[in-house]
């Protein structure tokens, strides 16, 4: 069985539950992890069964590569370039 | 959410035979219906997505047991990051025993033990003390008239008060019913306890909350 946020899976017994308690209960207790602890448990997770750690590394990657990728691009104008910045063919 | 392929072990055999017919399925995808005993089966077998979507479900429950149980959000956030990575170093000989919300819990509390005895912060009451306290039922609540000038947010803080102000195992007990969607049974197993002792516990909790939000009325 599939639990939501508020677990309501499980067979509970009657004398220990106090359905209006429950109810002021659900609707003030909200509080979550901070976002770094999410990313830093779901990397590990995905470090653990040899998946990459994440979109955020892609991005990195991403980013690296595009840099790069730019950087060539430029060496490459640079150099049908003459000195007064005309295209040579 | 989309769901995995990996393939589900068949190490089930010491299970009930209905289990082990809803455990034993080949290579079956989970999704979001999939059970949380599922999940972590397809995680134990390589998938990462079938954990985030076991997070997800978990996180904030987990999250607010250990908060509130330890009462100091720095500590709460290094025990919440360390459940998690136990579990993640578990995976790899994880089997069916039991719901996967005891088993969490389970790891939590223990947890919660190893920083009690650590930081000295654990109040022990004894089982003497939690059932010999004369708690008469308060009238029944739904039989008074609502009162409908309450505000929602000082209720709803006032509960927590009350909440913080329960025995450590008493609260305890509540917040596995509440934010693990735990039975007595369960509630028992995860703490270490008989069912009377887990059960006398969520009774006891119950009514004082009960009693507190009456008093403060």
């Amino acid at each position: 069985m599939a639990l939501n946020e508020h677990g309501t899976g499980g067979a509970n017994g009657g004398a220990e539950r106090d359905p209006r308690l429950e109810r002021v209960y659900r609707e003030a207790a909200h509080e979550t992890p901070p976002a770094h602890l999410d990313a830093a448990i779901l990397a590990a997770a995905r470090r653990a069964v040899g998946q990459p750690a994440g979109p955020e590394l892609h991005e990195r990657r991403g980013r690296v590569l595009g840099g790069r990728c730019r950087e060539g691009c430029r060496h490459h104008e640079d150099r049908h370039e003459d000195p007064d910045g005309h295209r040579l063919r | 959410m989309k769901g995995g392929t990996a393939g589900i072990s068949t190490r089930v055999s010491h299970l009930p035979a209905e289990w082990q017919e809803a455990y034993c399925q080949p290579a079956m995808a989970w999704n979001a219906e999939s059970s949380d005993e599922e999940l972590m089966l397809h995680y134990r077998d390589g998938d990462a997505g079938a954990f985030e979507a076991l997070y997800a479900r978990h996180k904030g429950g987990l999250y607010r047991y250990l908060l509130r149980q330890c009462r100091n959000a720095a500590a709460a956030d290094e025990l919440f990051q360390d459940v998690w990575m136990n579990l993640i170093r578990a995976r790899a000989g994880y089997t069916v025993q039991a719901r996967f919300t005891t088993f969490l819990y389970r790891v939590a509390h223990n947890r919660l033990v190893d920083h009690y005895r650590k930081s000295k912060q654990a109040t022990v009451v004894s089982l003497e003390d939690e059932d010999g306290e004369a708690i008469a039922d308060p009238p029944d609540e739904r039989e008074r008239p609502q009162d409908e000038t309450l505000d929602a947010k000082r209720q709803a803080g006032r509960l927590m008060e009350l909440i913080s102000e329960l025995p450590e195992t008493q609260r305890e007990a509540f917040l596995l019913q509440q934010e693990g969607g735990m039975s007595v049974e369960e509630i028992a197993q995860a703490t270490g306890v008989s069912r009377e002792t887990a059960k006398s516990r969520l009774r006891y909790a119950m009514s004082k909350l009960r009693r507190g939000m009456l008093e403060w009325r």
